[in-house]
């Protein structure tokens, strides 16, 4: 009886179909879900597919099953092996059968349980039958079912003795367990016999005999591998693996908790191995490894002469070992397993319940980050690369900050240049104010600064220092008979001209101006009202594009004192823009017999300069210096670039940077920054000198040698020179260098060679005057210039700027060497020679100087 | 946790890589602009970029007698230089020479030489790096009996010369390891290792033994001690108790802290923060490092097969048993799953 078993096979050919056999042997057409025709029933496999029953039969007194791989029959040609013995076609739907094949019997001498029935993949008129023992018949036959079908088309009623005979009988008064027709060999069986052997029978021959054989306690299951020579065989205790040309003992052995009770061969992935054991609900996936010379389809006529060959070329076969994982297919104890015949990973499970369901079990995908900026990813056997607009979706620092490094940010020598190249709002402000304090400091207006770019917190001093501000009442120039106390003193003053507020309407006024221009009319307002100028403040909202700014300036207008202020902070929350709320808030605050200024510090959305110069003129001392601290620690502690108004580039602002740069991987304007505002000891800070090799490192990765030369050039500028690695020319003799001859400081261009018009004259060693080496290529001492009369008269121009172009004019006549061979010669000949010859151009000498560097995929940017 | 589901964003370009079999590791060279693969069919194949987004295969070559596990570049300073391990427990050292029917047009072809061969290990090796530059030029290797071993080139000149400087047994079978790509030099970042293990936990399939006791941890930090000249472990993260299948660490960009990204059953990404000196030898000198689990991603299902992070450290890509290549941004929300083999 076959209640016990439950299997599910796919069409070897029909890829879209399969058939499940239990009680019954019913027929699967799978389809997408969407093509599935309403109102029919259909069993859900997947959430994209589902699979519709085309036709269903008993199985009654049906011991084994298998799937044709006839290409040209429209439905799946079945073979069904009977409890009797006999095997009979049968396709399930009644269609078209252009072969003649439906219904067909092949029956044996003697009646016996049939235990399997294969057809043969490749020769797919081949069905092979295992059956039980019977001491006077095979237990293996071969039939052709073309051939009988064309010899003796009879009547299905015809008496037996007509019946087709077999193509071969082999394997006289023995059991056949499982067949299994193997791949490396045409026409070639291997068959689990016997409860103990697993033999191996080429049936061109004919014989009786198998080919070869061997006992072992796995001895059920034989499976076949699709390429290649691996045989699997399970057992109670496990699966064994075995090369057909070597049987005498397993390859490998595979231990499993549980007896295995289905292995299949990947169809698709070479030395795949799919087992399922007892009441699991997982798969176990062995990658069979194996440690020996890989033979690519290597055509051998027969097992026998491959064994003898394999005999030849290694006398002891190496052991394998397998690679696994389990794969969950669901929770439900599986009955059975099938993998798609032809699509990658995909696998049908059967649960022991009867469900259905549809899995992918994918292979180890394999990624990779380049420097570019560009995954790559092996999946299906191919090398996937991800689009080229990815950026432009998910954008990222490192895409940000290679394209900011190819415009030279932060190279540029107006501080404020950088501003523009970043594209970012906070960091525009943070160079503008580099820029700023830079020019304060060097005005003069900001003087004992210990630092080159001070903040705020560096420009006030602490309060414990003794020093007071001076408390002004003003009047407000419109609104007469109102006081407003504002603070003043010259820290102060320095600390607003860092926030880009010059006290005084003088300059205040421009800077409402700016703002308006700016398209900001409520921070003009707000600026505007900060300075008591609410005249100039209605007059900006009444200019304003937005109607509703102008009804925002009716709150301007005074009334009823009390009444107005509880209006203003009732309103204030109400409006959009943080300069109006804030701005209300000054108001409504201002006019109070003691202000309370904390709602308008509060306002986040206001920019921190327009913040502090508000508390600035505003706030006493202590409460100046308690907001000034706070909001420096709540910044940092965000890691916002802002708080580098409030410290400045100094040790703490190194803290800032710090942050930020963990909080958003911007290593690079860290980096820029240190190099251009630094002083030479902070650049010698830890933190500060791992952002500069970082940052080289990625520029190095970039190939943007020009931006990482110049901030070279900038470090060696900010007296970071002393470190700073550089390759120089020393004299062979007596070891000094050779360029120190002109011993001018220039400190910038210490690693440049000396200008040409020197050369010329120190073709020997300034110090000891024996002679420099001569060109591989020229043989003309070296220092005395490149042929061609290429070289510029005049010296690279001191100033960095313009370090860019001048230096390529005047290459040509460097010092070069190879690293491996160490001949070398003027540069420009040498990139001569090696555009046209690997070898070194030194006779004799066979170094291949220029394979040592990777292939140059593009001409270089800068001739 | 928003997953951006537009999957013509991960639109794809695809080459045949034309392997006989499963691609198991492929790796880009300092610049991006070269690529190596390297799978079961022993083969390894170079790939170089046509400078429009295409690549171009230069040199494919049968590499070892057994799956090819890893393929690595050298820091292009040291020349052309590839390793690779394999199950065959062997790794190996690879140049490329140029042409070697060298004239002026066709240089083209390029062709690799076996400089080394590492055969120390018994077992199958699974991962090989080459060590941070300013190390000189290191190789460290482990294997499936837990044996890591790393090796330095005293003349980066002469790469056929390879001597064993250390052999560090951890016990358990080792599947992957990550240098530190720390740049800094200071006291504070000697250098650093990162092995994990793909041990089954025992303690699971045997039920209470005896041997509970035994550690579970799979992912170990190795440092190097100048004065005891040395690698010792300094850490094992507890927070990882399930095989790990790979582990890289994050380029460290200045950062003060290091990032670990693990994948075993999930991605993970760990934050492994030095601790100050003065703290440490408080402590008796053992504990160095706090580490803290940042995010745990449970959404490639069961298992996770690769991590690798982009050059800034602040894209993560996983690959796992669902069949996708995810990313995950570094403000550690997923950017979206994609590419369904």
């Amino acid at each position: 009886m076959s209640s016990g078993k439950l299997d599910v096979i796919w069409s070897p050919v029909h890829q879209d179909k399969f058939i499940v056999w239990g009680q019954d042997i019913t027929l699967y057409e799978v389809s997408r879900l969407q093509d599935i025709e309403k109102k029919t029933t259909f069993t859900q496999l997947s959430s994209t597919r589902g699979a519709v029953v085309v036709a269903s039969q008993s199985a009654s007194g049906v011991r084994c099953v298998d799937v044709s791989a006839v290409a040209d029959h429209p439905d799946p040609l079945l073979a069904l092996g009977h409890a009797s013995g006999k095997v009979s076609l049968t396709s399930l739907k009644q269609t078209y059968d252009p072969l003649g094949l439906v219904g067909q019997e092949f029956v044996p001498r003697c009646s016996r349980p049939c235990n399997s029935v294969v057809w043969n993949r490749t020769e797919t008129n081949l069905l092979a039958a295992g059956l039980e023992k019977h001491r006077s018949d095979s237990c293996i036959l071969l039939w052709d079912v073309q051939t009988c079908s064309s010899d003796d088309f009879t009547e299905s009623s015809s008496p037996p003795a007509s019946a087709p005979r077999p193509l071969a009988e082999v394997a006289m008064g023995e059991t056949a367990h499982t067949l299994s027709w193997c791949s490396f060999a045409p026409c070639t069986l291997v068959a689990s016999m016997n409860l103990k052997h697993l033999k191996i029978y080429d049936l061109r021959e004919g014989g009786a005999r198998a080919s070869s054989a061997v006992t072992t306690r796995q001895c059920f299951g034989a499976s076949a591998a699709p390429q290649g020579w691996h045989v699997a065989s399970r057992g109670d205790g496990g699966v064994a693996v075995w090369d057909a040309r070597a049987l005498a003992r397993p390859l490998l052995t595979l231990q499993l908790p549980r007896p295995p009770r289905k292995i299949q061969w990947s169809p698709t992935r070479r030395n795949l191995l799919i087992s399922l054991q007892r009441d699991a609900s997982s798969l176990r996936l062995h990658d069979i490894q194996q440690a020996h010379e890989y033979k690519a389809q290597s055509s051998f006529d027969s097992v026998a002469s491959a064994t003898a060959a394999l005999e030849d070329a290694e006398t002891e076969p190496e052991e394998g070992s397998a690679v696994e994982r389990d794969v969950a297919v669901g929770e439900a104890p599986l009955a059975s397993f099938a993998c798609h015949p032809a699509q990658r990973a995909r696998l049908l499970t059967l649960a022991q319940s009867g469900a259905l369901s549809e899995h992918s079990v994918c292979e180890r995908v394999t990624l990779s980050w380049g420097a570019a900026g560009a995954l790559a990813w092996a999946g299906a056997g191919a090398l996937r690369g991800m689009h080229a607009s990815f950026y432009a979706h998910v954008p990222d620092i490192s895409h940000t900050a290679r394209r900011r490094a190819a415009t030279d940010y932060g190279l540029k020598p107006d501080l404020w240049q950088n501003a523009e190249l970043a594209e970012d709002e906070s960091l525009r402000a943070l160079w503008h104010f580099l820029a700023l304090s830079k020019s304060l400091v060097e005005d003069g207006c900001i003087r004992n600064s210990p630092w080159k770019h001070p903040g705020v917190r560096s420009v006030l001093r602490p309060p414990g220092e003794g020093y007071r501000s001076e408390a002004v009442a003003l009047l407000l120039p419109d609104l007469p008979s109102r006081k407003v106390t504002v603070y003043r003193s010259a820290e102060r003053t320095r600390a607003l001209q860092l926030c880009g507020w010059g006290w005084g309407w003088d300059n205040a006024g421009a800077g409402v101006e700016r703002a308006e221009a700016a398209g900001t009319p409520c921070r003009a307002a707000a600026l505007a009202a900060f300075h008591l100028r609410l005249r100039a403040a209605l007059d900006v909202l009444a200019r304003a594009r937005e109607p509703r700014l102008r009804v925002a300036a009716l709150a301007l207008a005074p009334g009823d004192e009390r009444l107005w202020r509880e209006a203003l902070a009732a309103a204030a929350p109400a409006l959009p823009d943080p300069y109006l709320r804030a701005l209300l808030h000054f108001l409504a605050a201002a006019h109070a017999p003691e202000p309370d200024y904390g709602a308008v510090l509060a306002e986040a959305g206001v920019r921190l300069e327009d913040r502090v110069a508000f508390a600035c003129t505003y706030l006493a001392d202590a409460p100046l210096h308690e907001f000034v601290a706070r909001t420096g620690e709540e910044l940092r502690a965000r890691g916002s670039l802002a708080a580098l108004l409030l410290t400045g580039v100094s040790a703490d602002g190194v803290g800032v940077l710090q942050r930020w740069l963990e909080r958003s991987g911007d290593v690079q304007s860290a980096a820029l920054v240190a190099a251009r505002c630094c002083p030479p000891e902070l650049l010698r800070d830890a933190r500060v000198a791992a952002w500069l090799a970082e940052y080289r490192a990625l520029l190095d990765a970039w190939r943007l040698w020009w931006p990482r030369c110049l901030l070279d050039t900038w470090l060696a500028a900010a007296g970071a020179g002393a470190g700073a690695a550089g390759a120089g020319v020393a004299c062979t003799y007596c070891g000094k260098p050779v360029a120190a001859a002109g011993a001018r400081p220039r400190p910038a261009f210490a690693r440049l060679p000396p200008p040409a018009a020197k050369m010329k004259q120190i073709s020997s060693c300034p110090n000891c005057r024996k002679p420099l080496p001569r060109c591989g290529v020229c043989s003309l001492h070296l220092g005395t210039g490149a042929g061609g009369g290429a070289l510029p008269a005049a010296p690279p121009a001191p100033a960095p700027a313009a370090a860019a172009p001048a230096p390529a004019a005047s290459f040509g006549g460097w010092f070069s060497w190879c690293v491996a061979c160490r001949h070398g010669g003027h540069a420009a000949h040498l990139l001569q020679w090696f555009s046209e010859h690997s070898e070194c151009p030194v006779s004799s000498c066979s170094c291949r100087c220029a394979a040592l560097d990777p292939p140059d995929p593009a001409p270089p940017p800068h001739p | 946790m928003s997953e951006l589901s537009s999957t013509n964003l991960f639109e794809s370009q695809t080459i045949i890589a034309d392997h006989k079999d499963l691609i198991h590791d492929v790796a880009y060279d300092f610049y991006g602009e070269r690529m190596a693969t390297c799978s079961s069919d022993q083969y390894v194949k170079v790939w170089d970029t046509d400078g429009q987004g295409g690549w171009r295969l230069t040199a494919s070559w049968k590499a070892h007698h057994g799956s090819v596990w890893k393929v690595t570049w050298a820091h292009p300073e040291f020349g052309q230089v590839l390793a690779t391990c394999s199950f065959d427990r062997t790794a190996a050292i690879w140049e490329e020479v140029g042409d070697t029917t060298a004239s002026g047009s066709e240089k083209g072809l390029r062709t690799w030489v076996k400089r080394s061969n590492l055969v120390d290990s018994r077992t199958s090796v699974t991962d090989v790096k080459f060590g941070p530059k300013h190390l000189g030029l290191l190789l460290v290797t482990c294997s499936a009996d837990g044996i890591i071993r790393i090796y330095e080139a005293p003349d980066v000149m002469n790469l056929a010369q390879w001597t064993l400087q250390h052999e560090i047994p951890t016990k358990v079978s080792i599947s992957c390891l990550s240098w530190n790509p720390s740049l800094s030099r200071s006291n504070s970042n000697p250098p650093m290792l990162a092995v994990g293990s793909d041990e089954p936990n025992i303690a699971n399939a045997i039920g209470t033994q005896s041997d509970k006791v035994a550690c579970n941890e799979k992912v170990f930090i190795y440092e190097y001690s100048e004065s005891s000249r040395r690698w010792t472990r300094t850490e094992c993260l507890s927070s990882v108790v399930e095989p790990v299948n790979d582990l890289a660490f994050a380029p460290n960009l200045g950062r003060s802290f290091h990032l670990l990204a693990v994948a075993t059953k999930d991605v993970r990404i760990i934050k492994i923060e030095p601790l100050p000196e003065s703290s440490s030898s408080t402590n008796g000198g053992n504990v160095r490092f706090k580490s803290e689990v940042m995010a745990a991603f449970e959404e490639h299902c069961s298992c996770v097969w690769r991590v690798s992070w982009n050059i800034t450290g602040t894209l993560l890509a996983s690959s796992g048993d669902d069949c996708c290549v995810r990313l995950w941004k570094s403000e550690y929300r997923a950017v979206r799953g994609a590419s369904r083999e």
